[in-house]
């Protein structure tokens, strides 16, 4: 079972690699309904594992140029803060109904992506990504403070919920600042390895992931993001949005159905 | 030229980190199946909290860079990430 569960991380961490995410969406299945492993157990596993896919793919992307260093730095920060607010407020917040709202929300972001035809490229820089020293290689950076708070809507859904909020990232660069997709799933992958590494580092000190399983799951999902960073390279933008497109759909729909399902 | 320099400092920063966390991982696997588990676990282990570790001295190292290329509103920013982070392991459970 180790082995299998080796041999499936590989595939999460290329799938996750590929559309920013982490490798989760695949992962947390696996682990709870084929290998028996409490949810919670799963969780922190997962988030160990997002750790390997984002230190591992980042590596690459970084070479390709592919990351927005300073897009990721600000964006965390809005995750982070928001993933806090969330700490506070989760309870107070219907979650069954936020699940269905955001997962109708991914399918309607789902539908957008599909009907573009060409990538949205930023005319013109936002006062802030001047002042901030955001802009990178000749992009033009557009609705900074929408994609702002939308990383601290994701970063409290992501606490509220326990959902990872990688695909929020990917929306909001993609949608809002408008950079190419390839840059806004690298750049995803760059930041969500700092998100998932203080709980990640917690969860070790306290024990409560299994070392083996632990340690199988971040090889293969570490060796996995090794192809998939390759793999970015040579896939189109086209072929990308494809995949991304199907990944939304896939979690809108679970998410609505962890809504009706009284989570 | 600053863009290119960063992504090159921070990115062999990760390389070196990964091969580290790699070789540690392998001696823990080859004790395994050489040893058995007991030692393995503490060889892999130890390779698991240098990877979970990694993103966090990468942001640190990033503070770095900003301060020395007088970036100061984003040193503020990567400052108040890692305060916010900290601050929160202290005092209360993270949840992703």
């Amino acid at each position: 079972m180790i082995f299998a569960s080796f041999c499936l991380s590989i595939f999460a961490g290329t799938f996750g690699t590929l559309v920013g995410l982490g490798g989760g969406v695949i992962l947390i299945p696996f682990l709870t309904i084929v290998m028996d492993v409490p949810l919670q157990t799963a969780i922190a596993i997962s988030l160990l594992s997002i750790v390997a896919t984002s230190n591992s793919a980042a590596a690459r992307f970084l070479g390709q140029d592919l990351v927005r260093i300073p897009v990721a730095n600000f964006l965390e920060l809005g995750t982070v803060l928001g993933a806090l607010v969330g700490v506070f407020i989760s309870g107070l917040l219907p979650s069954g109904v936020l699940f269905i709202f955001f997962g109708f929300f991914l399918l309607f972001s789902a539908y957008q992506m599909f009907q573009s035809r060409s990538e949205m490229i930023g005319k013109e820089n936002h006062p802030l990504a001047l002042r901030f020293s955001l802009s990178e290689a000749d992009e033009k950076l557009e609705k900074i403070p929408g994609a702002w708070f939308v990383m601290v809507v994701a970063g409290i859904l992501s606490s509220v919920l326990g959902i990872g909020a990688g695909v929020f990232k990917v929306l909001a660069m993609d949608r809002m600042l408008k950079l190419p997709l390839k840059v806004s799933t690298a750049t995803s992958n760059f930041m969500i390895g700092m998100t998932a590494s203080a709980s990640s580092f917690l969860y070790l000190l306290q024990g409560k992931i299994p070392i083996l399983l632990g340690g199988a799951v971040s090889s293969g999902m570490f060796l996995g993001a090794f192809f998939g960073a390759r793999l970015v390279s040579r896939i189109s933008t086209q072929g990308l949005r494809r995949i991304f497109v199907f990944v939304l759909i896939l979690i809108g729909i679970q998410m609505i159905l962890r809504g009706f399902n009284g989570n | 030229m600053e863009t290119k320099r960063r992504s090159f400092i921070v990115g062999q920063f990760l390389k070196i980190s990964n091969l580290l966390v790699l070789l540690v991982l392998l001696i823990g696997f080859v004790f395994l199946i050489s040893k058995g588990q007991p030692e393995a676990e503490s060889y892999i282990y130890w390779g698991l909290l240098m990877m979970a570790v990694t993103p966090f001295l990468r942001t640190i190292l990033l503070f770095g860079i900003y301060f020395l290329e007088r970036k100061f509103w984003l040193m503020a920013i990567t400052g108040m990430t890692l305060i916010l982070i900290l601050g929160s392991q202290l005092w209360m459970p993270f949840s992703h």
